[in-house]
């Protein structure tokens, strides 16, 4: 196979690839689970061979071997040969993993094959369990199929020019008998070029194809393929069986004849049937139709297959931007919209009984509806189901389950609920930390569940949906709930609160506590978690996409989180509100709820304002003097809006309610950069422009946080930073913790040759593949073995994950900028651009690391798998 | 030889490489951005863009006036290609210098930096603008 052809249809092939492994987890998945049905094995089955036959196609050898392997071990179940055992779907996920990562080198475009030996041998290995010999067992298999495959006379396809019928008689002289192989493609079938190679290469193997027609040339036109019957010459030492094995090794052919060619051109006529003809509809792929329930069953595989491959609609694949840009301009058009509504209603006013006044409120409600279908259909280009998120958990659950001791029955509920792609990515760690913390802690082991009444398995519910304009995930678990006293306990002790504080907690606020960092109720650190940096994380991702989280707990009941996102980033629903002589929009995601404010709401506690709702004492921020401006009129009565993001609520003081209007965000642009308070604008509807108010800064700067002397540090000292801490050798090191994704033991590193010396080598995350990096030969110090206290630190670098080796991870600290100075000029020992600054706190220096630079630096990105 | 455009503030002449203006507009409602730098007088929307405005008057430490008919908003664009708007008083004249002179160290006060040379029309000096420099200190506070 060239080159070029891999090339073209490296994309489809990479496609098909990740839906068939899609479908492989989820039925291994479903056989672990005692779902050992026929129908789920002639799944596998099928995406086996359909993998192994497409990387055929392609030429990637190795992947074809070990999907031929899978195929086998298939095959040795389907006939009850082989019985599912732990041992065996571990191996197949093995096999999956592997074929994971083939296809993320692949993408990159490295085409070598490693060696896959340990695979073959592991498959191996399961296969020779059984006393059946594989050969034999497919032999046997092939004949009974030959025989059971209906016979019939056909004529002979007489459009071989004469060379190819010279060459015919060349191999004969040379002992090699010419078949004549003709295959119908199915009428539905995809990528027919791609299938024909297939078929092609499969013969190819047998002893050399003389000729085909259409000629190769010719297959680029589908419609070649499609319209009649693909004739192959081949010459071969091998007999009629073994050809019709390999025309079936593909899949998706309607039915295929296979003619033994005699040295005039004629049929070999004989009292042995020598033209073979199969109908694929009754007798499916390789199956020995030895049983005949069985063959029933294949039967409905196959259907099934080709059902789902039906549902498959067209796709076009269009660059990020395009999309982007085409939002934009609708963003433009809602404007537009709104300002010639504006202009509508001015005009009815003064010229109302004018038909034309009519017919321009006649044109702008039609161009209102069409342009609001507009930006739907808009927004949905850039929209894509949760599933293919949801999809990854299964399998995690599953190892994350069998490393905790846990026993797990997963749900997943509303998979095909939508949202912009950017979230599907951002959501997704956040989302990973939860739902191992729901396993981990709040799951309890299968004996101590047993003793509760409980059923053994725990259960984990995941479910999406939609609510007005946000997306709502929630996670649901049946464990213990979360411990509030242990929590409690745990945050005195630590640190955070004092004793009495502690006491006058309400449960949402110290179920609130759990999101500070170094917080984990965990008695001892798991290499799942226990660090108390996990939640930290979820809480700023979710944070950064302006979404809202809670938490519901019930001791012995078990813990709901709900997390609420916008549906979009770049077109959101908003609440106008008048502050002072500002108008600010104040994204509805964030809004809980408004309402009037009368003096009685307002207390004052610890000498600040605080407003009580439904018992909940929130905080009362009044932002004007902040805003360079002052209260309209502080006799008459505000209005307060609650404000949230992630587990934070705050009232803010307003003057007025504006509106509830639709509208684009828009960045203030580079050279105003950051802007306290404001985290961009929005053209209304007058062409003026409402800048959009930062919750996050306003909640962050009102000092939400549960103690009062941290608000107070807080105020004083400007922004703060959280850093986590570490050691190379014996000094202290720290990252910003944004950066940091996860925290683990030392894996098992698979080292790479002619890898750069800082790169340790490669490791299995969760079924990722990523390079692991030694930060202290990058900075010129000597590496060293990981020992017990050594810990790989994940960073997600421009959606890449890498991982750093830390002799030791010591804690996560606050500091405020300020505590961060510049590197000083003569720093000798580590090059200085590796180096954000030097953080100063009471007891220490830290040196804080600029670890994005020296990522970017190294080109480790080509390495990554 | 490049052209240039003659913006007035107060009774002083400054010029402006014509090749970095992208357009001149009269004055419109400028929404304020609270806890910006104090010489951004806030956002224009400019066609559906969002466009901050520089008081150039305040960049240069005068006293910043009232909109008048004269006021104008000149865009030009940041190296990144972002359009910024800067606030004049009045846009006088396109003008040719046949000479320039360099700044000397001394004059020039607020404005030293932002110089890149003076010119001369009618024995009247005229500041060249540099703009690079005026637009490098950003917008916000942090």
């Amino acid at each position: 196979m060239n080159e070029s052809f891999a090339l073209t249809y490296l994309s489809v092939f990479l496609d098909e690839l990740e839906e068939q492994l899609q479908v492989l987890d989820e039925s291994i998945l479903e056989l672990e689970n005692g779902g050992n049905s026929p129908e789920t094995i002639q799944t596998i089955f099928r995406a086996a061979h359909t993998l192994k036959g497409s990387s055929a196609a392609m030429g990637f050898q190795s992947m074809k071997e070990v999907t031929h392997k899978v195929e086998s071990v298939f095959e040795l179940l389907r006939q009850n040969r082989l019985q599912t055992s732990k041992p065996l779907i571990n191996v197949l996920f093995k096999c999956i993993d592997y074929l994971k990562a083939k296809k993320e080198t692949l993408r990159k475009g490295d085409f070598n094959d490693e060696p896959i030996e340990t695979l073959i041998e592991l498959l191996n290995g399961i296969m020779n369990d059984q006393p059946a010999e594989e050969s034999l067992v497919a032999n046997a298999a092939a004949a009974e199929q030959a025989k059971a495959t209906s016979v019939q006379e056909q004529a002979l396809y007489d459009g071989w020019s004469e060379t190819v019928l010279a060459a015919k008689a060349q191999k004969l002289t040379e002992g090699l008998h010419s078949y004549e192989i003709s295959v119908t493609l199915a009428s539905d079938v995809e990528m027919p070029t791609v299938k024909a190679m297939v078929i092609l290469r499969n013969l190819g193997e047998l002893g050399e194809v003389i000729a085909t027609s259409p000629e190769i040339g010719m297959w680029e036109q589908e419609q070649l393929l499609t319209a009649g019957p693909i004739h192959f010459m081949l010459a071969t030492s091998h007999g009629e069986t073994q050809i019709v094995r390999k025309v079936e090794e593909a899949s998706q052919i309607e039915s295929f004849t296979v003619k033994h060619l005699q040295a005039g051109g004629g049929v070999q006529i004989g009292s042995k049937p020598s033209v073979v003809s199969v109908n694929k509809q009754t007798t499916a792929a390789a199956a020995p139709a030895s049983n005949i329930a069985q063959q029933a069953s294949v039967d409905q595989g196959a259907a099934g297959q080709s059902d789902a491959k039906v549902q498959i609609q067209q796709t076009v694949r269009v660059d990020v931007n395009r999309l982007e840009h085409l939002l934009n301009l609708v963003g433009e058009l809602i404007i537009d919209n709104t300002r010639i509504r504006e202009v509508r209603r001015r005009f009815e006013e003064r010229f109302k009984q004018e038909s034309e006044t009519l017919l321009l409120g006649e044109i702008t409600d039609h161009l209102g509806r069409v342009v609001a279908e507009l930006q739907e259909g808009t927004m949905k280009t850039r929209m894509m189901p949760i599933e293919q998120l949801f999809n990854r958990f299964p399998r995690m659950v599953r190892d994350v389950a069998e490393q905790a001791g846990k026993e797990v029955t997963f749900h997943v509920e509303g998979k095909e609920t939508e949202l912009d792609r950017t979230l599907i990515e951002e959501i997704s760690d956040p989302l990973i930390h939860i739902i191992r913390n729901a396993i981990d802690h709040g799951l309890e082991p299968p004996d101590e569940r047993e003793k509760l009444g409980k059923n053994r398995k725990g259960n984990l519910l995941l479910r999406a949906s939609h609510q007005e304009n946000a997306i709502v995930i929630t996670l649901a678990d049946d464990g213990r709930g979360i411990d509030l006293n242990r929590i409690k306990q745990k945050a005195v002790q630590t640190g955070f609160i004092g004793a009495e504080e502690a006491d006058s907690l309400t449960d949402k606020e110290i179920i609130a506590l759990i999101f500070h960092s170094g917080m984990s109720t965990a008695d001892k650190v798991t290499e799942l978690s226990g660090r108390g940096v996990g939640m930290d994380i979820v809480r700023s991702h979710i944070e950064k996409l302006n979404g809202i989280i809670n938490i519901e707990t019930t001791a012995g009941e078990g813990t709901v989180f709900t997390i609420k996102l916008p549906l979009t980033l770049a077109i959101s629903r908003s609440l106008l509100v008048q502050l002072g002589k500002h108008t600010i929009a104040i994204p509805l995601t964030n809004v809980v709820e408004t309402f009037r404010l009368t003096p009685e709401d307002i207390q004052i506690v610890n000498s600040e304002e605080v407003c009580v709702v439904r018992g909940e004492i929130l905080p009362l921020v009044r932002m004007h003097r902040r805003l360079g401006t002052v209260e309209n009129d502080s006799e008459s009565k505000g209005y307060a809006v609650m404000i949230g993001l992630a587990e934070k609520r705050v009232c803010l003081y307003v003057d007025k309610l504006v509106a509830n209007q639709e509208i684009v965000m828009k960045s203030l642009g580079n050279y105003l950069g950051q802007v306290a308070y404001v985290s961009g604008a929005t053209i209304m509807g007058d062409g003026r422009i409402a800048l959009i108010l930062d919750v996050n800064a306003v909640i962050r700067d009102s000092g939400a946080t549960i103690s009062k002397t941290n608000a107070g540090e807080q105020k004083a000292t400007g922004r703060k930073v959280k850093l986590v801490t570490f050691d190379l050798e014996d000094e202290h090191y720290a990252l910003d913790i944004n950066q940091a994704k996860e925290i683990i033991k030392v894996p098992s590193i698979l080292r790479m040759a002619n890898a750069p010396a800082e790169v340790l080598g490669l490791t299995n995350l969760r079924g990722d593949l990523l390079p692991v990096i030694d930060i202290k030969s990058c900075l010129g110090m000597r590496g060293s073995e990981p020992d017990q206290q050594s810990r790989v630190i994940i960073l997600n670098e421009d959606g890449r994950d890498i991982g750093i080796l830390v002799d030791r991870v010591r804690e996560v600290i606050h500091v405020t900028h300020s505590q961060i100075e510049p590197p000083p000029k003569d720093v000798t020992m580590i090059s200085d651009q590796y180096i954000g600054g030097i953080c100063k706190t009471d007891e220490q220096l830290v040196i804080v690391l600029k670890l994005e630079k020296m990522l970017r630096s190294r080109g480790w990105d080509t390495i990554h798998a | 030889m490049a052209n240039y455009i003659v913006v007035g503030l107060n009774e002083e002449k400054f010029a402006l490489p014509i090749t970095d203006i992208q357009e001149i507009i009269k004055d419109m409602p400028i929404t304020e951005i609270p806890a910006a730098r104090a010489h951004v007088k806030g956002v224009i929307n400019l066609r559906g863009t969002i466009v901050p405005v520089i008081g150039l008057r305040s960049k240069f430490r005068m006293m910043e006036s009232h909109s008048t008919a004269s006021s104008r908003i000149v865009i030009v664009q940041t190296p990144e290609g972002e359009p910024v708007g800067l606030y004049v008083d009045r846009v006088e004249q396109v003008a040719f210098f046949s000479e320039i002179l360099p700044t000397t160290d001394g004059i020039g006060g607020a404005q030293a930096g932002n110089l890149s040379g003076i010119g001369k029309i009618n024995d009247q000096l005229v500041s060249i603008l540099h703009l690079p420099s005026i637009l490098n200190t950003g917008g916000s506070l942090s």
